[in-house]
């Protein structure tokens, strides 16, 4: 392999260097714009055979579905804490914030249901899907990537056990699960935190609180509508952290980068996936 | 190494339990599970020439209540005006000769269709149709005015 | 004859697709069945590529290259065929590859556990096996992280001949080990080879190790091989590439120079090449 990792870090400045080639022009110009469409449309391509090898993986992943149960507990049940807590917090500040405002228009019952569909449109699958990239994605590109840095990838594939099938899929499916899990754990104990700066705190009835929350927030259209959008963060965060993984480069300073990696285009999907969401679909 | 699986197993499906606990309790308590049950609901057909502002779904009141939903709107091509085919909730009946009238919540906000009791020992039963007072049009409102002032000068000058 | 080949190559070239710098210029070696035979050279001379080749984590260009690896031509090779291939064969990598998150037990028990149908008991028999064979029984508990490097090997060893594989590959087995575990880690590679009747291949630049226990060996120098013979052939042999590799321990080994030199140029290797060719 030492020949092959040589040059796999030699792709990378030559790749920059035909961005950075620094002539004035309009060609120039119009040959870096195609440069940085072409390598997004290569990269596009490159990430859907790999998601579609791990689809055609999935009947074997059913058949084996332990290895998700594990990963799901590495990837979803290490991130509850941080959802927990984040979540009062989240429901803390919403409550106060939604306090302040309505209560100069006289509406303060209804900080209760403001928050809650808010919660459950916006910020639930949002704040859940950041916060999912930066405890659970990130662990899962290092892991993957620490597999290829010291070769135990290669070594499932000698020992003809299919690695995409081993680690990768068990992985991306544990997200696609676990990120709608810990949504729906964010929004109620969101609520929770909301209840206790609204009713407790500040002293608003709580009969009101319920009542209206139950009154403006559906269930089909609000909370189905954030969870819907949840499954497809899922997917997006976990697929685009496990193809870090798998592609970075095999050395410590690779992995750190691809972690890196996960995170601002993780982080960035998401954004762009909730507005293209809510813009079209909700 | 037996025993680090079943812990792990144990807390992923601790993941799951409790996220179900979530989805409980929202359904339960924090949000509203579907609508009102529509197939209860009985509904009345009403004519207006106007509706000016009105959409699906929004409210039909009885002093201020809600008392039922628009379920649809649509255009009489053979008598040429508006149809809107009201769903209202059982438990509110009205007289036979309530009125039906379009009213704004304030001049830019959003309308409503107003039940106005009527006196009548009949209900009105599903399937019944009424003849609504239309939405009242600023425009038409002020043109009406100044043509009326306008034909009172012509009356003076003559 | 052609039944007595573990592995067949064939005017072997390759290039990396996407940089188009060729690695191999064509190149023919033969591994006989129930032989060691090593491929000496420095880094860059392309036989981590060679190795990449055999095993099918790279695909064989079709440009007149031929690689036979235990009857299975792997020129367009289809996955299934690929991973039936790779049951018979065990690898051991240069960077520990053992799995980190597992005891050693699991480490071994792992290709067990994958494609056989064997059960529990059966496999723990069978692990107790290896590692007493690499003399580690006793750390069946542990992690590889509470192992030293030496030890780390010869578990690596025992999980890659765990299903009895036809075709051992070693990439650089000999690396960064103490006298002690080169010593022990070379006599495993020879006694598995003779105990259970398989065929090896060692990619090293270690010289002495080498010559020890191989039966043949192919000296590669930037994609070609520049001289093949039985030790004591090479060992007269009077090819100055070969004899400044065999006998420059001084110097150490090639591929303590910096790369990129025209240090080939300066010993006139491309006529040697040609020559040899």
């Amino acid at each position: 392999m030492g020949t092959a990792k040589r040059q796999e870090t030699s792709v990378e400045p030559t790749a920059a260097m035909s961005v950075n080639r620094r002539r004035v022009g309009l060609v120039a110009s119009i040959r870096r714009l195609g440069w940085l469409l072409n390598s997004n449309i290569y990269y596009a391509g490159q990430v859907f055979w790999f998601f579609m090898g791990i689809m055609k993986r999935t009947p074997q992943i059913i058949g084996r579905f332990g290895l998700v149960w594990r990963q799901i507990y590495f990837v979803g049940t290490l991130s509850m804490i941080i959802i927990v807590v984040s979540a009062v917090f989240i429901g803390l500040v919403l409550g106060l914030q939604f306090y302040t405002i309505l209560e100069r228009y006289g509406q303060a019952q209804v900080v209760g249901a403001a928050a809650a569909i808010t919660l459950y449109r916006e910020l639930g699958p949002v704040l859940a899907a950041l916060l999912f990239i930066g405890c659970a994605c990130t662990a899962m590109t290092a892991a993957i990537g620490q597999k290829r840095a010291t070769s135990q990838i290669q070594a499932m594939a000698v020992m003809a056990v299919d690695p995409i099938e081993r680690e990768i899929a068990p992985r991306f499916w544990a997200g696609v699960i676990s990120l709608p899990l810990l949504t729906a754990i964010l929004m109620a104990i969101a609520i929770f935190g909301t209840y206790l700066i609204a009713v407790v705190h500040i002293g608003l009835d709580e009969g009101f609180f319920w009542s209206n929350m139950l009154r403006f927030a559906s269930f089909n259209n609000d909370v189905l509508s954030g969870m819907f959008k949840s499954v497809v963060f899922g997917v997006a965060t976990s697929l685009t952290a496990v193809f870090q993984g798998y592609h970075a480069t095999p050395t410590a300073e690779g992995v750190a980068h691809a972690t890196t990696k996960t995170v601002i285009i993780g982080s960035l999907l998401v954004l762009g996936l909730d507005f293209v969401l809510t813009a079209f679909l909700f | 190494m037996n025993k680090t699986r079943d812990r792990a197993d144990l807390l992923a499906g601790l993941l799951i339990i409790a996220a179900a606990c979530s989805m409980v309790f929202i359904a339960m308590r924090a949000a509203s599970l579907g609508e009102y049950d529509d197939s209860d609901t009985y509904s009345v057909k009403v004519t207006f020439t106007n509706i000016g502002q009105l959409k699906e779904q929004s409210p039909v009141k009885s002093s201020g209540i809600i008392v039922g939903r628009i379920d649809s709107l649509a255009f009489d091509s053979e008598e040429f005006e508006a149809v809107a085919h009201l769903e209202l909730y059982p438990r509110n009946r009205f007289p036979s000769d309530s009125s039906f009238s379009i009213v704004s919540t304030n001049l830019l906000g959003d309308q409503y269709i107003n039940v106005e009791a009527g006196g009548a020992d009949e209900l009105l039963e599903d399937g019944d149709a009424k003849v609504g007072n239309s939405a009242i049009i600023l425009e038409e409102l002020i043109s009406k005015f100044l043509f009326d002032k306008a034909g009172e000068e012509e009356e003076s000058l003559l | 004859m052609d039944k007595e080949l573990a592995v067949s190559v064939k005017n072997l070239r390759f290039a990396y697709a996407k940089r188009n710098n060729q690695v191999l210029h064509g190149l023919d070696l033969e591994v006989r069945k129930g032989q060691i035979v090593a491929l000496l050279g420095g880094s860059g001379s392309g036989k981590s590529t060679i190795l990449s080749l055999i095993t099918g984590q790279n695909d064989v260009q079709d440009n007149g290259s031929q690689v036979k690896v235990l009857g299975y031509d792997m020129l367009n090779i289809s996955r299934r065929r690929l991973y039936q291939m790779r049951r018979q064969i065990g690898m051991m990598f240069q960077v520990s590859s053992l799995f980190t998150g597992m005891s050693i037990f699991d480490n071994v028990a792992f290709p067990l556990r994958e494609h056989s149908k064997l059960n529990e008991e059966q496999i723990k028999d069978l692990v107790m096996l290896k590692l007493h064979a690499v003399g580690l029984r006793n750390s069946w508990r542990r992690f590889p992280s509470e192992l030293s490097g030496g030890q780390r090997r010869r578990i690596e060893l025992a999980r890659a001949v765990a299903l009895d594989p036809d075709l051992m590959l070693y990439d650089e087995p000999f690396t960064g080990l103490d006298p002690i575990s080169l010593t022990v880690s070379r006599d495993l590679i020879r006694d598995l080879n003779f105990g259970l009747g398989i065929t090896s291949i060692i990619i090293t630049h270690d010289v002495p190790e080498t010559f020890a226990i191989a039966d043949y060996v192919y000296v590669l120098w930037q994609g070609k091989i520049v001289s093949q013979g039985t030790p004591a052939e090479l060992m007269e042999s009077d090819q100055p590439l070969t004899r400044q590799f065999i006998k420059g321990e001084t110097d150490g080994p090639l591929p303590f120079h910096m790369p990129g030199s025209s240090y080939a140029d300066d010993l006139r290797l491309h006529e040697h090449a040609g020559t040899q060719a």
